[in-house]
Formats: structure tokens, C-alpha cells, sequence
């Protein structure tokens, strides 16, 4: 029913969208989610003639609607067939909500003033307000009343598409499951057509047939909630997850979008959900599983999600790496300073590694002093830069020694790269020992590299 | 047009009908002021039967219309930028337009058809109330008859003065609702972006107005 094309927006020197392309069908919930300021309400504001775009186009019905070289007064008929939900409902102060919902009807049709209120009640009682609410200024209404009043507004004039901005921002969990609520039922009554965007994960899954998800002005994703939780594409999991934004798994920045905007094949997805299932694997954590001192994974644990990981690259031919990081000479700074001053360097590194890796990497305690880092979707040529990025950041943090002084450990690296044909964890393992071995024989402070043959996969 | 002339009636009464407390006030102080001015101005150089006369041109010409319209720009122009920067940053003028209600045709012609309608009226009214200030004035405190400062004020009075007077202040109201309008929708942020919008409202429309003055004294008079 609504169709964007190749859609580019851009404000001065930043380009806001960057192409693009999303199917909505009649009578579909489609969820826009994306990072604040990513672009997702600006989308919105293309498909109902707020803005022009700078290229691509947008129809409706097969009808193009938008376009550079459309003009805003074009879009008045097309309006017509639009609503509008704003972010706060944009209720025009100076009216009572009766006369907020009434302004279109009085402005666009020949209703009499009873016939009006009757829409105006129906509007009402179709948000789940009273009666009494026509009276009220949106002053004196909450969040949740002013977006129902809102939307109310916009449904008076009966739109075949509905387009919410952030309908459940700033609301309580009751009320934003209010709000989702009526958005379904809406759906249900009206068998009206729904664009969402939304930051709120929890709300998207639940009203969402759709979701797209947006990033630097693309849509990297397209799929069901259900996709979109098995997609492993880092950037949405790091989203959907709540997890910062860390940038440092595959090179450089460029090399680093570039992967990341990289479109996932839903039909991928499903495969892996496929291989999940009949691997029966469980990657829920148990607790007490957990090292007490660093807070990741102990070796039994980690060896287990080694195996997993490194069966599902083996079978879906993608590239592995395992990183081991060794902290050199901490048997002679345990020799000066203590066994105390060892385990708090241990527990800072190991604090550090836990924070600073992507949502779908995986990091334990391997043994003393040496941490186990397995990566996923990397570039091969690039292990050497990413691994010695985490192991600058690991060597930002600082322990005080019994005597007040203040150090910053060094640490090795030994990196095992798997390329596309697999290996076992084993072979994983023992490969990145020998590279950290030569790491700390040549010296230290330095990540060692070795590529496992095919042979041994 | 219909519904066009209601929003610019309920526009005239915000601006027109409430600003005439504030200009009465303004006026009756007008008034006084400028008889006190002008006899300390005339003692011991011009008889005090030109008393009247010098009130009336300036009254007319210059000081009622100019300072009526800088005092309700300060109201007007200050209350149309935050309201319509309010709307701007609440997103209320984009869900006009999304309701294909057109902001220029709801919001600004209204406005500066009030403005340039009730603009003159309040002058009226406002050199009204200060020539019965003036005319207290002269009763209580200064040395004159009334029939002589009457004569005086009848002496030149020329409509045409009143007439250009009382024109000038349609242009006025015009640039009132027009710079109001114009910092309104180019407010950005928040409340901060508001304040910012008024506080440019208020002294461009005072500048222009002391613009256009000079330039309708000096080709029309």
C-alpha cells in the first residue's frame, strides 16, 4: 500500500536518510525503530508532506506522492488519506479537546454542529476517554490523555494510514501498554494501516507485524519481532539488547559501517534459528556459572559456548577468531606488590573485557591470567587491528599498588583466525596459546596472529 | 472566508480590546507629559496660547501614533512570536498541516489583519484619552483658560495630520504581526529558543517602526 524508494534527505552537510526502501502493506503494523535522531521521524514527515525529499520517491497505491519535484501543495489530497499521532500529540493549546477534535470537521466537512458532536463523543469513546474530557484544556491532561486526544483528532477524519511518532515515549509502562493496546485495536476496528516509529523495543514487539530497522539513514533490517531477535547482525543486537554502541570489532570506522549497514538475509536468519533448534542449544547463563572475581564466564562455560560457536561458523561457513589475553609479568608483580594486587589487576582487566565488546561477542576467564575472547562476523584481514584495539583499551585501566603508586598493566594477544571452512574449539584453543606464547616470547606487548589451516578444521 | 473573518474577529478582540487598559494608561500619561514638556519648554520664549497648538501636532502627528504602536508592539509582537514559537517547537503547526489546515490562512493572516485593523482604532482611542489628559492638565496646572488651550489646539488642526497619523499605524501593525510571525517560526529549542524569538520580535518591530515613520514623514508630509 505504501512504498518508499530510495529515499535521501539531507540537512546542510549531514545527510539524514540515505536510501531508503520500505514496503508497507494494507491494514500492517509496521515498526520504525532506530537510535534518537537517526532519521526515523523524519521518514514520517516525507510520507505525510512535511518535508520534500532530497531524491527517491514515495507512493501510495502504486500513486507516487512524494518526490523532489513535487510540491507541498501537491500533497493536499493525499493528506486526506493520512493521520498523524505527533510525539506529546501537538493539541492545539488554545482549544478545549472537543474543540481540537471538532477543528477538522468544522474546517473540512459541512457537519452540523450536533452531528459534530456526536463524531467528536464517538472519537472519544473510541481512545477510551469520557465524555466529560470535551471540556478540558490539554494543560490540564497527562501524557497518556493528550496522545489518546491526539489520536482521537487524527481518526475524525477517518485516514486509511496512521502514523505514530513516538507514541509511548515518555509514559509510564501502564499507560504506554494502553497506548499499544489501542494502537492493535485500532487495527482490528478500523483495519487501518500503521507506521510506528519508536525507540521503545518492548512496545515494537508487541504491536509490530513489521519492523525496520534504521541506522545512518538506512534501513539495515526488515523482518517480524521474531526475526529481528535472531538476526546477528551486531548493531541490532546491541539495540535491541540496550547495549552501548562500541566501535571496534572490524577496522576501521568505514570498514566498521560498512559491515554494519550490510542488509541481513532474512532467509539466513531463519536458517540459523533452524541450526539453533536442532543443535538444541541453550545459551541462557547460569549464575553461578559466572567467575566471582571478573564477573565473566568461567572456562567449563566458555569452553561450551566455544564449541557452540565455532559448530555454527563451521556450518554457515563464516569466519571465527578466538583471542587469548595474557597480562604479562604478573608473577613477578606478584612477586613485588602481593597476590592482592595480582587479583585486582585480574578483576579490572577482566571488568574492562566485559564492558568493551560487541553484544554478540563472547569473553571468559580461560585461565590465571588469560582471558578468552571469541569474535564473530570479522574481517579476517582486519583481527590483528580490532584484537589490538581491545588490548590498548584493556591497557587503559589503572591499579594501585600497596604502596600508593599507580600502574597500568601490559598486556599480550594471540589471535586464531577460523576463515570459512571451521574448526574445532579445541584446535581454536590451542592454536591462540601458541600465538600468545610467541607474543610473549618475542617480548610482550604485541598481538600474535596465526591463521588455521584448512587442514585442521 | 467566513470562518477567515471569525479567527481574525476573535484575533481583534485579543489584540485591540485587551491592550486598551495598557494603552489608556499609557495614554492619560501621554497627555500630561507632553502639556508639562511643553510649558516648561515655552516659559519665558512662547506665549502659552500656542500651548495647544504644540500639543495637538505633536499628539497627532508624532507621538500618539508612535508610541501606542511601540507600546502594543511590545504586547502584541512578543505575544505573537511566543505563541507561534510555541506552536512551532509543540509540533502544532505541522499537525495543522497534516490536518490540511493552512497556517498562513488559520494563524497569520488573522493576526495581521487585527493587527492592522485594531492598531489604528487603539491610536484613536489612545489620542483621545490624552487630549482629555492634556485638557485635566491645563485645568489643574497650568496658567491658562481652558478656552484659550482649546483655540490653541483648534488653531492649525488640519484633518489630513490625524488622517496620515492614524494611516501610518495600519503599516505598524502590519510589521507588529509580521516580525511577531516571522520570529515565531524561526524559533528553534525550546523555551530558551521562545525567549530568544520575543526578545528579537519586540526590537525589530520597535526599530522598523521608528523606519518607517521617518520614511512616511518624509514622503508623505
Amino acid at each position: 500500500m505504501l512504498k518508499i524508494e530510495h529515499l535521501k534527505k539531507r540537512f546542510g552537510n549531514q545527510l539524514v536518510l540515505d536510501d531508503v526502501n520500505l514496503d508497507v502493506d494494507k491494514g500492517e503494523v509496521v515498526c520504525i525503530i532506530g537510535q534518537s535522531g537517526g532519521g526515523k521521524s523524519v521518514v514520517l514527515k516525507h510520507i505525510i508532506g512535511l518535508m520534500i525529499p532530497d531524491g527517491g520517491r514515495i507512493l501510495i497505491d502504486g500513486e507516487e506522492i512524494s518526490s523532489p519535484t513535487k510540491k507541498s501543495s501537491d500533497f493536499d489530497k493525499v493528506r486526506k488519506r493520512l493521520g498523524m499521532l505527533f510525539q506529546g500529540a501537538a493539541l492545539f493549546d488554545s482549544k478545549s479537546v472537543g474543540e481540537n477534535i471538532a477543528f477538522p470537521l468544522r474546517e473540512h466537512t459541512s457537519y452540523s454542529e450536533e452531528k459534530i458532536s456526536q463524531v467528536v463523543a464517538e472519537a472519544l469513546e473510541m481512545v477510551g476517554l469520557q465524555q466529560n474530557f470535551q471540556h478540558k484544556m490539554p494543560s490540564e491532561l497527562s501524557g497518556g490523555m493528550r496522545s489518546r486526544v491526539g489520536l482521537a483528532r487524527a481518526l475524525v477524519m477517518k485516514p486509511e494510514i496512521m502514523l505514530y511518532d513516538e507514541p509511548t515515549s515518555a509514559l509510564d509502562p501502564i499507560m504506554t501498554d494502553k497506548i499499544n493496546d489501542l494502537i492493535l485495536s485500532l487495527r482490528g476496528k478500523l483495519k487501518m494501516t500503521s507506521v510506528v516509529v519508536t525507540h521503545d523495543i518492548a512496545s515494537a514487539y508487541k504491536i509490530a507485524d513489521k519492523m525496520a530497522m534504521i541506522y545512518e539513514g538506512k534501513i539495515i533490517f526488515t523482518g517480524t519481532p521474531t526475526e529481528i531477535r535472531a538476526s546477528r547482525n551486531p548493531y541490532i543486537q546491541q539495540f535491541i539488547r540496550g547495549q552501548r554502541k562500541l566501535h571496534y570489532a572490524v577496522g576501521s570506522e568505514a570498514e566498521e559501517e560498512s559491515a554494519l549497514l550490510r542488509p541481513v538475509d532474512v532467509g539466513h536468519i531463519k536458517q540459523r534459528v533452524a541450526l539453533d533448534r536442532k543443535l538444541k542449544r541453550d545459551r541462557s547463563f547460569d549464575p553461578d556459572s559466572l567467575n566471582m572475581l571478573t564477573g565473566l564466564m568461567e572456562y567449563q562455560q566458555f569452553a561450551a559456548v566455544m564449541k557452540d560457536e565455532a559448530e555454527r561458523a563451521g556450518a554457515e561457513q563464516e569466519p571465527l577468531a578466538f583471542a587469548l589475553f595474557g597480562i604479562d609479568m604478573l608473577t613477578d608483580l606478584g612477586d613485588r606488590y602481593g597476590h592482592q594486587f595480582c587479583e585486582a589487576v585480574i578483576k579490572e582487566v577482566g571488568g574492562k573485557l566485559g564492558l568493551c565488546i560487541r553484544g554478540t561477542d563472547r569473553a571468559g576467564r580461560f585461565a590465571g591470567d588469560e582471558f578468552g575472547l571469541i569474535l564473530t562476523k570479522i574481517d579476517p584481514a582486519l583481527i590483528d587491528k580490532t584484537v589490538d584495539r581491545i588490548r590498548a583499551r584493556l591497557m587503559e585501566i589503572t591499579v594501585k599498588t600497596p604502596g600508593g603508586d599507580v600502574l597500568q598493566p601490559v598486556l599480550s594477544a594471540g589471535v586464531c583466525v577460523c576463515t570459512e571452512t571451521g574448526a574445532s574449539a579445541d584446535a581454536l584453543g590451542a592454536t591462540a596459546v601458541r600465538a600468545l606464547g610467541r607474543a610473549r616470547r618475542l617480548g610482550g606487548n604485541r598481538v600474535e596472529v596465526e591463521t588455521m589451516p584448512k587442514s585442521q578444521g | 472566508m467566513v470562518k477567515n473573518v471569525s479567527l481574525s474577529v476573535e484575533q481583534m478582540y485579543g489584540i485591540g480590546v485587551d491592550s486598551l487598559p495598557l494603552v489608556s494608561v499609557i495614554a492619560v500619561f501621554i497627555g500630561a507629559t507632553t502639556v508639562t514638556q511643553a510649558v516648561y519648554q515655552f516659559s519665558g520664549f512662547i506665549p502659552l496660547k500656542y500651548l495647544g497648538l504644540a500639543v495637538c501636532k505633536t499628539l497627532i502627528i508624532e507621538i500618539g501614533p508612535v508610541f501606542t504602536s511601540m507600546v502594543v508592539a511590545g504586547r502584541i509582537s512578543t505575544a505573537i512570536a511566543a505563541e507561534v514559537g510555541s506552536m512551532k517547537t509543540g509540533e502544532q503547526l505541522d499537525a495543522m498541516t497534516c490536518l490540511n489546515l493552512d497556517p498562513v490562512r488559520y494563524l497569520y493572516v488573522p493576526k495581521m489583519l487585527a493587527c492592522m485593523l485594531m492598531i489604528p482604532m487603539l491610536v484613536i482611542w489612545s489620542e483621545f484619552v490624552a487630549f482629555i489628559s492634556s485638557i485635566l492638565t491645563v485645568i489643574f496646572s497650568v496658567r491658562i483658560t481652558l478656552f484659550v488651550y482649546l483655540t490653541g489646539l483648534r488653531m492649525l488642526f488640519n484633518p489630513s495630520d490625524l488622517l496620515i497619523g492614524v494611516a501610518k499605524t495600519s503599516v505598524f501593525g502590519a510589521i507588529i504581526a509580521l516580525t511577531g510571525c516571522h520570529f515565531g517560526l524561526e524559533t528553534s529549542g525550546g523555551a530558551e529558543g521562545v525567549g530568544n524569538s520575543t526578545t528579537k520580535a519586540v526590537m525589530t518591530s520597535f526599530v522598523l517602526i521608528l523606519v518607517f515613520d521617518f520614511l512616511i514623514a518624509f514622503l508623505v508630509l
